[in-house]
């Protein structure tokens, strides 16, 4: 309820700019980046729907989804001072090199597109810092942009998983559509949360992403 | 609260062991340990027994907080052994690391939950713990750790950790960290993960089933790290 009346109350212009920025065709490269998805399933911790939905909430509750709807709140109601120290703090909570590569390799191209399109003073900086950063520049309200891209976030995941065991179009739809609710939820209560409160429990999520480093063969960059 | 400084040969470095004398932490109880090694020195830090995180009351929960400062040239290993949470445990724990260029930083962090001995399963706990590492004033690693509720069905969750129960993080700082990633790994094995962040800053995560088996990993990995046995306590 209240993330529908945050929407009607965005002009249409800022909800278009934000569907924007967050669409798959936005070049931000997500779909080179599995969060350790792809080690996670040769490993067999990840092997149909019902285990992949498990895996995915415990990355929005307990890992990288509500740890970046911080960072995205954070981001978005500093001031340019406080700004390089929460890009510094994003920076240094990436786990493992590769979710490191993952947060600045999509902040940087994120920063580089919105430069050069809407010419924001969005320096190259951590994913959610860099687009809470330009949210709050142009008046867009933190709650939705975050639990869109905690959306976007997980359907690339689902598409991520798609590419590497057998799930179909319509039940990735259906892992998707279940927690998205998840999604909104985390954003809304996130994003008014300070840096203390950041923390993780998604110990199994890091470590795929380490264990990644050395997976072969592999199609994706984390 | 005591602090001991064990007998060691001539040239070893400096140890020091603490000693919580309360017994445990509980709800209000506030800990402190500040260490800081200036040019060229070398001290080596544990704890005599694990630390036990007892029931609290309603109220605040107990806090820990370890501030490390290292000179240039200088060395700190922070070995202390484990935390055991028990049931209805609730501990918030700070950890903050500064590093001139060229110091070493070896910090481990044990933490079971509950009494094995006891069967004991836990069905309420909070455990907090934030690390923050700077480099030259500059924060360059952060590790936050948050567990609420029923930690017993978190921690089953196979993106959790898959029904461990023990786990223990090792952060080490140090210009020679890459060429400690390989060796890591292999001793690791499919227990954890281990990765070179950023340069010159090694991280590794290990989950067990239990006390045990964390012991049975982590201590091979934190002898190769640091160079030498681990203090004489862990082994009493």
């Amino acid at each position: 309820m209240i993330t529908l009346m945050a929407i009607t109350a965005m002009n249409t212009d800022a909800l278009l700019t934000m569907t924007q920025w967050l669409s798959p065709s936005y070049p931000v490269g997500g779909f080179a980046w599995s969060h350790g998805l792809e080690m996670a399933i040769a490993d067999g911790l990840v092997s149909d729907q019902s285990s992949l939905t498990d895996w995915l909430s415990a990355v929005l509750e307990h890992g990288a989804g509500r740890t970046d709807a911080i960072l995205l709140g954070l981001a978005h109601r500093s001031s340019p001072d406080e700004l390089s120290d929460i890009a510094d703090l994003a920076e240094a909570l990436s786990p493992s090199a590769e979710r490191r590569g993952e947060t600045m390799g999509q902040g940087a191209a994120f920063a580089t597109t919105t430069r050069a399109v809407w010419g924001l003073d969005v320096p190259d900086m951590p994913y959610p810092v860099a687009i809470g950063r330009a949210a709050g520049l142009i008046g867009l309200p933190a709650t939705p942009v975050a639990q869109v891209l905690l959306q976007a976030m997980t359907s690339n995941l689902v598409q991520a998983a798609q590419r590497l065991m057998p799930l179909g179009q319509t039940k990735g739809q259906i892992v998707l559509a279940q927690l998205s609710p998840l999604c909104g939820a985390i954003a809304a209560e996130a994003v008014e949360l300070e840096a203390d409160d950041i923390g993780s429990a998604a110990f199994a999520v890091d470590i795929t992403s380490m264990r990644h480093e050395t997976q072969s063969p592999r199609l994706f960059r984390s | 609260m005591k602090a001991l400084f064990p007998r060691v040969p001539p040239r070893a470095p400096l140890e020091a062991v603490f000693l919580n004398t309360s017994g445990g932490l509980t709800g209000g109880d506030k800990m402190r340990i500040a260490a800081e090694a200036r040019e060229g020195a070398h001290l080596t830090v544990s704890s005599q027994a694990a630390e036990r995180v007892y029931r609290a009351p309603p109220g605040p929960d107990a806090e820990v907080d370890v501030t490390l400062k290292i000179g240039a040239g200088s060395r700190i290993d922070w070995l202390p052994q484990e935390t055991i949470i028990f049931d209805g445990g609730a501990v918030s724990r700070r950890m903050t690391i500064d590093i001139a260029d060229g110091a070493k930083a070896l910090v481990l962090e044990p933490v079971i939950l509950g009494r094995e001995a006891m069967g004991e399963t836990l069905r309420e706990a909070r455990f907090r713990d934030r690390w923050t590492l700077r480099r030259e004033g500059r924060v360059v690693f952060a590790d936050a750790l948050r567990l609420d509720g029923d930690p017993t069905a978190l921690m089953r969750r196979p993106g959790i950790a898959g029904g461990a129960r023990a786990w223990a993080s090792i952060l080490f700082a140090a210009a020679d960290a890459e060429a400690r990633v390989q060796p890591l790994r292999d001793l690791i094995g499919r227990a954890g993960g281990v990765s070179l962040i950023r340069d010159n800053i090694l991280f590794a995560r290990i989950l067990a089933p239990d006390g045990y088996d964390l012991r049975r990993v982590l201590i091979p990995v934190v002898e190769r790290l640091s160079g030498a046995a681990l203090p004489k306590v862990w082994r009493l």
